[in-house]
């Protein structure tokens, strides 16, 4: 078999005693099974070979302190060191032997290596609670009841909420008692197999103390630190010679540690510097002999779990006396020759060992349990057996349960925090002004240029939530005319809102929210957000609900909100986040079974879209089609073909008409008519608004009455709606959506063009669903490639493509959970994905005017300088500017520049996109 | 609400879809054809092109004019379109409407969609692809308008993908009277435009390559010779009339009114930017490519290209010959390179546009390759079809034809209706000819709407010897551009006495028109009295 040891520990030696010569024992006698052979990968080890084992060191010598980072250096090496060796060799199993804390198991090998490989962990120590806490929880109710907690304690190790994740992979766990096996079990780790803790006996006399000598030689040995209470060792000394008048004796007193001095003191004043010897430390090579010249061993530690002095002692011969823990209980059980004392009460353990001395005949029969024990039960070379079975053995399913359910925890944990996190980013993100601006200061440059309302857009939208808010009415006073202009129209003798305008109605809540706290333009802004995290929770439904990969979800929504152009729309006042929840809404109903409710939503969500953009009405286009065809059902008998629609499929086209006669009312109160619209001759556009109030109209004359511009009106030439479109634009907006260093996806979101590739793993399961995706993608890019203006007019990146960049996420999150064990793919997707998150947080923080490449030339003509029209534009206005967002104007600026500011909130977001792949790559979330 | 469609019918409609199905393609393509013919005559852009009024006086003037005969077919523009015409061109209805050429575009417009159809039958396409390919043909304004008139694209369109797919069943069956079919419409796209010689010499390729493939070297030199026996009569025939007429075999590539001889003075004037530089003129190629296709359907042509070049489905003899319908592309970019073609395309080369129509000469071709693509990907059909639809149903709602752009305001329209109209009223009823170049002014011959025996130019023999030497003997109205040597009616007048007897009545941007003073018309000769003018 082929076995590859990794971690053995930090450290593999046979001279000190410690887990690392426990290690080194344990590797040593499984190498004397010739039809073994494999790796030992170790942080430091002098060997390069233990018998039919390589060893592989990570260090030229061992640190002098195990600190964290050598820690975190020793984990990652571990794990593509692993991996080399396992793509060249095939391991039949993998065995994680050290360290043997609980908290220090976490192996990232073991978390990314086949569930074919058997995954073995252990031995692993019980852990146990620090002095301090001992006694209360102890005296309630013993360890079992405190176990979790004891767990969760020792959480304040390093990974330990990954070793947990590390053990819950593991085919077998191995504690070296049954307290430890309850432990695991009580945090849900069932795969545990008990294998008692096993030392090589070698060196160790196995003398039979058949006779109790007249002089008695006591030894113990251990660190000398508080929690072993030697000092009650040395207490129960001296009452032997008080109480008992017993003075036969020497204690000698192996190890060294911080106590060490307070301990002389102690004998001293206690008088039993004679009789005390401090021999300090010794090497493990030499410490048998100290334990073949004893008579008595004593251990009064409060806590350990299966100390190995007691294994050296077992392999002495030597009767001992034991203070109570959990160990010394569990070997009673199994033979142990020793007497039990109380923890911590040194004048029971006087009277246990002078019990002990009373009885010569208990002494030698204590002395044979513990080398038959040790023959018998603790032998190394037979639990090595056991251990060769372990080691072969997969993963049982009982795990599988508990997993799961650990899983779910977990998830919702992550979720939880990723939203709020999402949720915390976009506000600090959103641009805004404290304030409620009256319509002259909407003017201002402060609120237009160089603040939230920098294009017409957001103004036009604005001024229709305000004017509404404010007086119930749908046309504008000449100063907020002025604020919306050029955008704006002129009907029926009144200045009215160029755009379509159900956006403006949806923000309202925001608006009077901000208003009551003296910010209603933050309050419009962020319903957006609103909508915006909206469509990231979308997302990650979708990705679940097709591929099954919650951190698939996760990162595709992430992505989507902040590493695209979506972001600069999230936190300013564009319709595109509350088209793009449209949208993603009728791909969700679409996923589900077909009903009449649904049907109906989906054509209300289709009325309500035209009435928020009007594109939207091509744009949701495949949803509705797909609706209508999923409403017909197919049945092929032998001999007929039947087609079946529920009549009342039919009525809920009637979801289209509250949102229309919503729109009519607008329209009629808005420009005259429910039938007129944008487009319409009834409408004339405005370029500006003179002093006096009136009407500038391109071309025409200020002095013309009003009268007889709408004579003018009545005359001119409708303009269809399909002549938006041409297809004569296509080939420009291709360039311009997709390639074009002003807007184009590849330099502004690389990231989200791997979803092309992840739409082949949707297609494989959902077809149609895949489909209809695709068609919402292709539609929109044709779309807008048609429009004249593909570039949106002074934007940030692709605005237009924001509900394709949606559902390239879907598509996307299917790649990441197919390939999440591809470390080269997640390589890519990380760099892409940092790239894009770098330069769409800088649009989201600094200005979406950015000018179109085909007007640089002549804006540098008025402006005299070289003017950018990419995101290094944004770039440049962090450096050497300020920040939009509402947070930083408000509070940030005081303690952070604007590149600092961005690069916080981008570091922040890379690292959330890192920790997330990661997390991906190690879940065990099962493919598509 | 139920619908029980037993599968008895269902079967009986698929076997009358599949029978008829051939007529419906052709009847509907009539449909279309008659009725887009309608449309542009009667909203008078049928005849913007200034090329096609002047083939369709090549066609009037081989049977009326001062000088009738074969010999009126030319030198340059090849002869097959024009000797079609001949059956119609005599009445002066089909003449001046345009219908005397436009009838065999129409002709082939129809038999281009019908040949779509089979050819993509042959590949083994349902009837749901092979109706798209037919319809991705049909729906397209620039190649429904170059039907509608009297222009050599569609008839070029037609005898090319006839003789691919000839070739592509020879590639198949290896059966030479599938190689003497191809050779025979490969033959006359020879005759229709230069762009069939180089399909011939691609064809050869093909073939050569092909006998080796399948059977062995020896045998490359008897197949090529073969097929080029019919195949190439066609160039030998020009070749052949070349020398016949005008005493030299490449009259028509260096004579002075070549393609050649034009081009040569647009580079001298740094207005052929694509020669020599190989990269401008695929750029340029594919604009006027992707212009006149919308764009969408060539990018899906593309998918759909290489999805049939990776398809083992289909055999590799017949994927190789599949590579005919690319000659075009080929084609026109090496012409463009070697300065032999020019193309304008706004904002590329050029401010204006400019013979932007080659690029429906890849219409079949992008018609076979969506056909196939819809055919083949079944999942993806509806997405298919759905994004065609959307994109093609925004081309007709803005009426986009780039093509007809090109005619009515790019390089290729002349509005000569002031010079015209001059003609028409002041010569239509008065005695006398009017002189005039037709290498120059063939649209004004044609829009004035006079018979061609009213004029005098450079192919009427004698008539035209005389008149630019003793104007004022033989010409009523003289219409030329004046200083313009390059007008060889001015080359030839301005250096003689009898044109001080002119004096100009009218000046316009294409010409001007100068009628012989009244004191000299009484030695006017008015009469066609030459004899033995040949």
């Amino acid at each position: 078999m082929k076995i590859l040891i990794a971690p053995a520990h930090y450290s593999l030696n046979n001279t000190q005693g410690s887990e690392y010569t426990r290690a080194y024992e344990y590797i040593q006698e499984l190498a004397k099974d010739t039809s073994l052979e494999g790796d030992v990968l170790v942080g430091y080890s002098r060997e390069t070979k233990i018998g039919h084992f390589n060893v592989h060191s990570l260090w030229g010598k061992l640190p002098a302190k195990i600190s964290i980072l050598h820690k975190l250096q020793f984990a990652i090496w571990i794990f593509f060191k692993g991996h080399l060796l396992n793509n060249y060799k095939h391991y039949e199993s993998i065995w994680h032997l050290g360290p043997f804390s609980v908290g220090e198991t976490f192996n990232l090998l073991g978390l990314t290596i086949s569930k074919k490989i058997p995954f073995t962990i252990g031995p692993i120590y019980t852990p146990f609670l620090p002095s301090r806490l001992r006694k209360k929880f102890i005296s309630k109710g013993g360890h079992s009841e405190s176990s979790n907690l004891i767990l969760y304690l020792d959480a304040g190790k390093l990974f330990f909420p990954l070793s947990r994740a590390t053990l819950l992979r593991a085919s077998t766990v191995i504690p070296i008692e049954s307290v430890g096996e309850i432990m695991l079990n009580n945090i849900g780790i069932h795969n545990s197999t008990v294998l008692p803790f096993s030392i090589d006996p070698t060196t160790f006399s196995k003398k039979y103390r058949s006779q109790l000598p007249k002089f008695i030689n006591f030894l113990t040995a251990s660190y000398l630190i508080k929690r072993k209470r030697v000092d009650d060792i040395i207490k129960a000394m001296s009452l032997l010679v008080s109480t008992y008048n017993f003075s036969n004796f020497t204690l000698t007193i192996v190890g060294d540690g911080s106590e060490k001095e307070r301990l002389e003191e102690l004998s001293k004043s206690l008088k039993l510097q004679d009789k005390i010897r401090f021999v300090g430390f010794v090497n493990h090579q030499n410490v048998h002999n100290y334990f073949n010249q004893a008579d008595l061993f004593i251990s009064a530690t409060e806590a350990d779990s299966m100390p190995g002095v007691y294994f050296e002692a077992l392999s002495s011969g030597l009767p001992m006396v034991l203070s109570n823990i959990n160990s010394a209980q569990e070997l009673i059980k199994i033979g142990l020759g020793a007497k039990l004392f109380p923890v911590g009460n040194y004048k029971l353990l006087a009277e246990s060992i002078m019990n002990l001395l009373k009885s010569p005949e208990e002494y030698s029969k204590y002395s044979k349990n513990n080398l038959n024990l040790m023959q018998e039960n603790l032998n190394l070379s037979k639990n090595i057996n056991k251990l060769k079975k372990l080691l072969s053995t997969t993963t049982k399913s009982l795990n599988v349960v508990t997993e799961k359910k650990l899983n779910k925890f977990a998830s919702l944990t992550m979720i939880s925090l990723v939203a709020i996190f999402s949720i915390v980013v976009v506000i600090f993100s959103v641009r805004g002004i404290y304030g409620n601006p009256s319509d002259i200061e909407l003017n201002t440059i402060k609120w237009k240029e160089n603040g939230p309302f920098e294009l017409s857009p957001e103004r036009g939208r604005f001024a229709l939530t305000s004017t509404f808010a404010e007086s119930g009415k749908v046309y504008f006073k000449s100063d907020l005319a002025r604020f919306v202009s050029p955008d704006l129209g002129f009907a029926n003798g009144n200045y009215v809102s160029l755009f379509a305008p159900t956006l403006s109605f949806l923000v309202l809540p925001g608006y009077y929210l901000g208003k009551y706290f003296n910010a209603d333009q933050v309050g419009t802004f962020i319903n957006i957000g609103v909508f915006a995290i909206f469509n990231l929770f979308l997302i990650f439904r979708i990705v679940i609900r097709t591929t099954g990969s919650k951190i698939g979800g996760l990162i595709a929504g992430l992505i989507f909100l902040f590493a695209t152009p979506a972001y600069a729309y999230a936190v300013s006042l564009y319709q595109h986040h509350v088209s793009t929840s449209i949208l993603l809404l009728g791909v969700t109903l679409s996923l589900g079974e077909f009903s009449l409710s649904s049907l109906l939503v989906i054509f209300f969500l289709w009325a309500t879209s035209a009435t928020l953009d009007y594109p939207n009405a091509f744009l949701f286009l495949p949803i509705v089609l797909f609706g209508i065809c999923k409403s017909f059902k197919a049945s092929l008998s032998s001999k007929i073909l039947s087609i079946s629609l529920q009549a009342r499929y039919l009525a809920s086209i009637i979801g289209v008409v509250f949102p229309i006669i919503l729109f009519g009312l607008f329209n009629n109160a808005s420009y005259g008519s429910p039938l007129y619209m944008l487009g319409s001759n009834h409408i004339q556009s405005v370029n500006d608004v003179d002093p006096k109030g009136k009407p500038v109209f391109v071309n025409m004359a200020h002095e013309r009455s009003v009268e007889s511009i709408n004579a003018e009106l009545e005359s001119r030439d409708s303009k269809t709606q399909t002549s938006y479109f041409k297809t004569r634009e296509l080939i420009n907006g291709l360039y311009i959506l997709i390639r074009s260093p002003d807007r184009g996806i590849v330099y502004f979101t690389p990231v989200i063009l791997l979803g092309i590739f992840g739409a082949s793993i949707i297609f494989k399961k959902w077809v149609k669903i895949a489909l209809l995706i695709t068609s919402i993608i292709v539609i929109n890019i044709l779309l807008y490639s048609m429009w004249g203006d593909p570039w949106g007019g002074w934007a940030f990146g692709g605005r237009y493509l924001i509900p394709t960049y949606a559902m390239l996420a879907i598509f996307l999150g299917a790649l990441l959970s197919h390939f999440r064990r591809n470390i080269l793919g997640l390589l890519v997707f990380l760099i892409l994905g940092s790239y894009s998150i770098y330069v769409n947080t800088a649009g989201a923080l600094s200005t979406s005017a950015n000018p179109p490449q085909v007007q640089v030339l002549e804006l540098e003509k008025v402006s005299g300088r070289q003017e950018k029209y990419s995101f290094d534009r944004n770039l440049d206005f962090l450096k050497y500017n300020t920040s939009k967002s509402f947070v930083y104007q408000t509070w940030a600026k005081n303690y952070l520049s604007s590149w600092q500011y961005f690069q916080l909130i981008a570091g922040s977001l890379i690292t959330v996109l890192c920790i997330l792949t990661i997390t991906l790559y190690l879940s065990k979330e099962e493919n598509l | 609400m139920n619908i029980n469609i037993p599968l008895a019918w269902l079967d009986k409609i698929t076997k009358f879809i599949l029978r008829f199905e051939m007529l419906f393609v052709t009847l509907m393509l009539s449909g279309i054809s008659i009725y887009y013919f309608m449309h542009y005559l009667n909203n008078g852009l049928g005849l913007s092109y200034n090329d096609a009024r002047s083939h369709l006086d090549i066609g009037r003037r081989v049977i009326e004019g001062l000088k009738p005969g074969a010999a009126q077919l030319g030198s340059v523009w090849l002869p097959l379109n024009h000797i079609l015409m001949l059956p119609l061109i005599w009445n002066d209805w089909a003449w001046h409407s345009g219908f005397a050429g436009a009838f065999w575009n129409m002709l082939s417009f129809v038999g281009t969609g019908i040949i779509i159809h089979k050819y993509l039958k042959k590949l083994g396409v349902g009837v749901i692809g092979r109706l798209t390919g037919v319809a991705a043909f049909a729906a397209n304004i620039n190649v429904l308008y170059l039907q509608s008139t009297a222009m050599t694209e569609p008839l070029l369109l037609f005898t090319m993908t006839v003789g691919c797919y000839y070739l592509m069943r020879w590639h198949d069956t290896d059966e030479i009277i599938e190689l003497v079919k191809a050779a025979f419409w490969i033959m006359l796209a020879t005759l229709t435009r230069y762009d069939g010689w180089f399909l011939l010499a691609m064809a050869t390729g093909l073939i050569g390559i092909q006998v080796w493939r399948k059977h062995e070297f020896k045998r490359v030199e008897g197949v090529s010779f073969l097929f080029l026996t019919l195949a190439a009569l066609g160039v030998v025939i020009w070749i052949g009339w070349n020398q016949l007429i005008f005493g030299d075999p490449l009259y028509w590539a260096t004579g002075p009114f070549s393609a050649r001889a034009q081009q040569q003075i647009m580079a001298e004037a740094g207005s052929l930017p694509t020669k020599g530089d190989i990269f401008l003129s695929i750029k340029v190629y594919l604009y006027s490519l992707l212009y006149n296709s919308y764009t969408y359907p060539a990018i899906l042509a593309f998918i759909g290209m290489v999805y049939m070049w990776l398809d083992n489905k289909l055999s590799s003899s017949i994927r190789f010959a599949s590579t005919a319908l690319l000659s075009p592309l080929f084609f026109n970019i090496v012409a463009l390179v070697l300065g032999f073609s020019v193309i304008f395309v706004q904002g590329i080369s050029g401010d204006t546009w400019f013979n932007v129509r080659y690029g429906v000469m890849l219409a079949p071709t992008i018609a076979i390759y969506i056909g196939y693509l819809v055919g083949r990907a079944k999942t993806f059909r509806p997405l298919l079809i759905g994004s065609l639809v959307f994109v093609l149903f925004f081309a007709f709602a803005n009426s986009d034809s780039v093509a007809l752009d090109d005619a009515r305001v790019g390089s290729s329209q002349k509005n000569v209706s002031e010079v015209s109209g001059y003609l028409n009223t002041h010569a239509k009823d008065t005695p006398g000819f009017i002189l005039i170049s037709a290498a120059s002014h063939d649209a004004i011959i044609f829009s004035s709407g006079l018979p061609m025996k009213k004029f005098i130019h450079e192919g009427t023999g004698k008539y035209w010897e005389s008149a630019t030497t003793t104007p004022d003997h033989w010409a009523r109205w003289i219409v030329m551009r004046t200083y313009d040597d390059a007008d060889l009616t001015w080359h030839a007048v301005s250096r003689v006495p009898g044109f001080a007897n002119y004096h100009r009545v009218a000046a316009y941007p294409f010409a001007d028109i100068y009628e012989l003073n009244d004191e000299m018309l009484p030695g006017l000769e008015t009469d066609a009295t030459i004899k033995n003018n040949k």
